[in-house]
């Protein structure tokens, strides 16, 4: 008797170790996996936030006829693809053609289209359609040929994270240092035409204390024109607004560890091709004569024109 | 004395070589005959100049092979060898003739290139249609006729126009400067689209009118045509321009739009080429000048022309035309604020082109209305056309050989 609940207790006793063991290794390996979907969604994040491009037009060459007879109507189609990071919320397009040829039933609309992401890696592709009647080209030509333009204007948004290394030992006179504050070379663009280029980190000395600076470069590295983001809608129209100064300046907000920093200029020129220089600065200054990472986010908010074209030929000869 | 044998030999070898390579190489680019006689000639006197003395009787003996071989190959050139041989040097003569018109022309346009006015133009290469009128044959039923025989001269005439264009062909025909007595079946006919005609040219030789010997007969064909040109143009609000080109846009790139555009002419005697500058053209709201259009008419074919007509300039009804190298148009339709085109005629009657091939003109504009013409969108595509209408004149020649009546007994 005395046997058998000793039998029995032990049993149990193995009973509950092995639940207890079990449940381990399953929280375990919940844990695991769910390290893996942060680590995982963190790269597709990174990934996904590469490039230099946002919205891309093609010309469909493939569907569109080539050449059209006097009179006879045709579908121009253009094919959008957002292969940047961001979703286009705000973005109208325009067809433009010569107008005495070509007529266009609608030559211009609101386009929302989604950026890349982890099932769109590509970005979201839309086609879009425009019904056209071909006119009457002079005698003796026999072929006129047509330039088709599409032109997109929209707003975009680059945002660029990295950690940050603030050294307040302007000397070098610490050791065992957490960090040293060094420029970073950014290569590969934020998944957005503007392109935050080069950070360099910077201490400055001022009559009440140290206050962490960077220079940060930005680049236009896209196709197309960057805007004021207020002026999306005039950008496709034809008048330079020339009242306005603000028309071609895009704005850079910038933050370390949460904290906004205040950049000039406020509003900045970019230049196709060529590296713009904001100066960024922390107005409180830092107490510690340590060093510290921290993370610099910069948040460029902007207008965008991207365009691409095509050609069609009239021929002679109407079509019934 | 070996030595001396051994280059003789070489030399001739090198120079019968030199001489096949030449005829092949001749033969190849299909060189007309003016080409082969000249080539023959100089290959000829090369031996004398390389062997001396001796040399000659090897000249006389290639020119002796190369008459028997022609003679052999086309016995209808048995009858005169020495008329042919004139007729050739006939031949020769003309290809220099057309060769110092093609120096001329090439000294016309450098010239005018110098000067700056000088404007190219691309053909319309979609074109499926040859557009003008060609002499495509131009015989005569033998090239020996006897004394007193009647001489038939014949002729085929292909014209294509487009469609809708009507053009009226004259045709003439001479020999020793007298004109046929009969031209079959006419010699003034209409055309419209694409044709062939037959023409045939009577000369009777009664009286001895033609005695025997060597004549060239010369058939022309003149034709009223027109030729007509475009040009794209691109506008763009100024200050948007400049904004564009501050933050080193492509501006060309972005709207698929060439710097410089060229004109596109249609087939044809004459090739009109136009400028306008750089383009996006940039326009202020306050704009009243507009763009100047540079034009270049070149004869660009072998024949001559004869006269030209009207120039007829077709712009955006928003920019007017004031005048043609200072000359006022003759009339205007359309040229005011609101209308969609401008359509100015100028009379270019007055240009003598009997001693030139190329004329520059330049033609002044206004802009009567900026804002439409900017318009709606960034930029605004336009396009600029040129017609011209002239009298223009192709001519073809042969030779051929009236001989003494055979008596037989």
């Amino acid at each position: 008797m005395k046997q058998n609940l000793i039998k029995i207790i032990k049993i149990l006793a193995t009973t509950i170790m092995l639940i207890f063991l079990v449940s381990c290794t399953a929280e375990q390996i919940r844990e695991n996996f769910s390290f893996m979907n942060k680590r995982e969604q963190l790269e597709t994040k990174e990934t996904l936030q590469e490039g230099t491009e946002a919205l891309k037009i093609r010309f469909m060459q493939e569907t569109t006829p080539s050449e059209i007879k006097e009179g006879s109507l045709f579908d121009i189609q253009f094919e959008i693809q957002n292969n940047g990071y961001n979703k286009i919320s705000e973005g109208i397009y325009k067809i433009i053609t010569e107008e005495e040829y070509i007529q266009i039933e609608k030559n211009k609309g609101n386009m929302i289209i989604e950026g890349k992401s982890k099932y769109l890696p590509e970005g979201e592709t839309k086609i879009i359609t425009a019904r056209a009647k071909a006119g009457e080209i002079d005698t003796n030509i026999d072929k006129y040929p047509i330039n088709l333009v599409m032109l997109a204007c929209y707003g975009y948004k680059t945002t660029a994270t990295t950690q940050v290394c603030i050294d307040p030992d302007l000397q070098g006179l610490k050791k065992n240092k957490v960090c040293q504050a060094e420029e970073k070379t950014i290569t590969g663009g934020q998944g957005a035409p503007i392109a935050v280029t080069n950070i360099k980190p910077k201490i400055e000395l001022t009559e009440r204390g140290m206050r962490p600076s960077f220079e940060i470069s930005i680049e236009n590295k896209g196709e197309g024109q960057a805007i004021n983001e207020n002026y999306i809608q005039q950008a496709c129209g034809a008048k330079q607004i020339t009242n306005n100064e603000d028309y071609d300046t895009i704005e850079l907000q910038a933050t370390l560890s949460n904290i906004e920093l205040q950049c000039t200029p406020e509003k900045i020129k970019i230049k196709k091709g060529k590296e713009t220089k904001i100066y960024c600065q922390q107005t409180n200054p830092i107490t510690t004569t340590d060093s510290y990472e921290s993370p610099l986010q910069i948040n460029i908010n902007y207008g965008y024109i991207s365009s691409a074209n095509g050609q069609v030929q009239i021929t002679k000869g109407a079509t019934q | 004395m070996t030595g001396t044998f051994g280059n003789l030999i070489w030399k001739a070898l090198l120079l019968i070589i030199v001489g096949l390579i030449g005829f092949y190489i001749i033969n190849a680019l299909r060189a007309p005959v003016a080409v082969i006689i000249i080539f023959i000639i100089l290959y000829s006197i090369l031996w004398p100049v390389v062997f001396g003395g001796k040399g000659a009787i090897v000249t006389i003996i290639i020119l002796g092979l190369m008459l028997t071989l022609v003679i052999m190959a086309d016995p209808t050139k048995t009858e005169n060898v020495f008329t042919k041989t004139k007729l050739g040097m006939g031949d020769v003569w003309e290809w220099f003739g057309e060769q110092w018109d093609k120096i001329i022309k090439g000294y016309e346009r450098t010239q005018a290139g110098l000067t700056g006015d000088y404007y190219e133009g691309e053909v319309q290469k979609a074109s499926q249609k040859n557009l003008g009128v060609f002499i495509d044959e131009f015989r005569s039923i033998s090239t020996r006729f006897e004394e007193g025989e009647k001489i038939l001269l014949y002729s085929q005439i292909r014209a294509e126009t487009m469609e809708d264009k009507e053009i009226t062909i004259k045709v003439n025909c001479e020999l020793d400067g007298k004109i046929p007595d009969e031209i079959i079946p006419y010699n003034t006919f209409i055309t419209q689209g694409y044709a062939k005609e037959n023409i045939d040219f009577v000369f009777e030789n009664e009286n001895n009118k033609y005695p025997p010997g060597n004549y060239r007969a010369k058939m022309s064909a003149g034709f009223d045509f027109e030729t007509n040109s475009f040009i794209k143009a691109y506008f763009m609000d100024l200050e948007k321009k400049r904004e564009m080109i501050t933050q080193n846009i492509d501006i060309e790139e972005q709207f698929g739009m060439e710097k410089y555009p060229t004109a596109i002419y249609s087939a044809g005697p004459i090739m009109i080429g136009m400028n306008l500058g750089e383009m996006p053209i940039g326009i202020k709201e306050d704009q009243a000048y507009g763009p100047t259009i540079a034009m270049t008419i070149e004869n660009i074919w072998n024949g001559k022309i004869k006269k030209l007509n009207n120039l007829t300039i077709t712009t955006p009804g928003e920019i007017s035309q004031t005048d043609l190298n200072g000359e006022k148009p003759t009339n205007c339709i359309g040229c005011e604020k609101g209308s969609e085109e401008c359509i100015c005629k100028y009379d270019l009657s007055k240009e003598d082109m009997s001693s030139k091939n190329i004329i520059s003109l330049r033609i002044h504009t206004q802009i009567n209305d900026a804002n439409t013409l900017i318009g709606i969108d960034p930029v605004s595509f336009k396009s600029i056309r040129a017609n011209i209408n002239y009298d223009y004149a192709i001519q073809e020649e042969m030779g051929l050989t009236i001989t003494q009546k055979r008596t037989t007994k």
